[in-house]
């Protein structure tokens, strides 16, 4: 299924806006973008924090050890603007899959792409397309 | 109106009064407006009351999918662009330095993951704070209020006529006073310590820097633009790209802390050159 997204959130992309808002750096410095991951486990926390809220999600293997995983993504603001609070991505400690990429140098840290709940309800938190920002130079030679 | 059956001397001062109705601020035509008039207080000054949100680099929404799911960033995948990828976004705004500070602010470049004071959760300073996310206005002052990732910040601007303060400490958002120019407010802050930079990308800049806001409004919606004059390292006054924000509901709250964990874990600090305000 496709979604069209809105042309009025576009054109705020397109003009460039900018206040409290985004990642303070690219996410490709810290996640790797050919580091795709999946797992599955509960939230069993929310550090409601800027720049990056994070949620701690146990990760439990096929051989019954478990993993914290700490799983960065927006910031606070723009989850409060799209109406999600810290008890939604908990969601009772129901089973997630989360998606997205891995930390350069930590195994455990992941960058959100999606979190999907037991009732298939999802939150879309980021996107590959994003992951590696806009290549920029450095200040122009002046 | 234009009518060809007016005398001259009529027609010019139908022209003239429609003229001093029409506002200073010819580029306000370009907001994003939804037609409605102005709203204006007993002053007669603009309202520029209200919470305002300027949107991001990334397009951040709030896409409802069926009744449950929610997209913050598209749900759909985004088309690469033919330089290999990464969303659009505008050009690089950047000021333009005096040959002699190039290499400074190259070095502080290079090492923005070591010094960039906001990747510490300090004040970012203005004009990289960016334009207010509410502003309490009244006859004789206007009160700008932050929900920056660093926190709450606020800047308070009487308009009424006072010259900037002679007692200030130099702060990272400075002394500001406001005057009005036909319908635009005119903001100019002074004092700045010198910890800040003007943008991610190692533009620093001295005490003796003066930045200029302009702020308009067009129906709901709000326009700000601001300069930065700095000519002891600045090779021309700087003037951001123009920023237009729409009217909002949802009010703001206390800012959550600032907790920057990713410094310790970069992995290659020449990928921080994201401007985010």
């Amino acid at each position: 299924m496709s979604f069209k997204f809105p042309k009025v959130l576009l054109l705020l992309a397109g003009l460039g806006l900018g206040s409290s808002g985004l990642t303070h750096h690219s996410v490709h410095g810290v996640f790797n973008p050919e580091a795709p991951f999946s797992v599955t486990g509960t939230v069993t926390d929310v550090d409601w924090v800027n720049p990056h809220v994070f949620l701690h999600v146990d990760v439990t293997d096929e051989d019954g050890n478990t993993a914290s995983w700490q799983m960065e993504t927006v910031p606070a603001g723009a989850l409060r603007r799209a109406g999600i609070t810290p008890e939604m991505l908990m969601a009772n400690g129901q089973q997630v899959t989360v998606t997205g990429i891995v930390a350069h140098k930590e195994p455990h840290m992941g960058w959100v792409h999606r979190i999907t709940y037991e009732d298939g309800h999802f939150y879309q938190l980021g996107n590959p397309a994003l992951d590696r920002g806009a290549s920029q130079p450095s200040v122009s030679q002046e | 109106m234009r009518d060809s059956s007016m005398s001259p001397r009529v027609l010019g001062l139908a022209i003239a009064a429609a003229l001093a109705f029409a506002g200073t601020n010819a580029t306000a035509q370009d907001a994003a407006t939804d037609g409605e008039a102005t709203p204006r207080l007993a002053d007669g000054r603009p309202d520029l009351n209200g919470t305002w949100y300027f949107g991001h680099m990334t397009p951040f929404g709030a896409e409802r999918v069926g009744s449950a799911s929610i997209c913050v960033v598209a749900c759909e995948e985004m088309e690469q662009t033919s330089s290999g990828g990464g969303n659009r976004r505008p050009p690089p705004d950047r000021p333009t330095y005096k040959p002699e500070h190039v290499a400074k602010v190259h070095d502080l470049n290079a090492r923005q993951v070591e010094e960039d004071p906001a990747l510490r959760c300090e004040n970012p300073g203005l004009p990289r704070i960016g334009a207010p996310d509410k502003i309490v206005q009244t006859a004789g002052q206007v009160v700008f209020l932050y929900d920056d990732l660093s926190g709450n910040f606020f800047r308070i601007i009487p308009t009424d006529g006072r010259d900037h303060r002679a007692d200030a400490v130099p702060s990272y958002l400075g002394d500001a006073v406001g005057r009005w120019e036909g319908d635009t407010l005119v903001v100019e802050t002074v004092n700045f310590n010198d910890k800040t930079w003007l943008t991610d990308d190692g533009t620093f800049h001295t005490t003796d820097l003066r930045v200029v806001e302009r702020i308009s409004r067009d129906g709901d919606s709000l326009r700000w633009e601001a300069t930065a004059y700095d000519p002891a390292v600045l090779a021309e006054p700087w003037t951001l790209r123009p920023r237009t924000g729409a009217l909002s509901d949802i009010e703001l709250v206390e800012a959550p802390p600032c907790d920057e964990r990713d410094l310790e874990v970069v992995f290659d600090p020449t990928t921080s050159h994201d401007n985010p305000r």
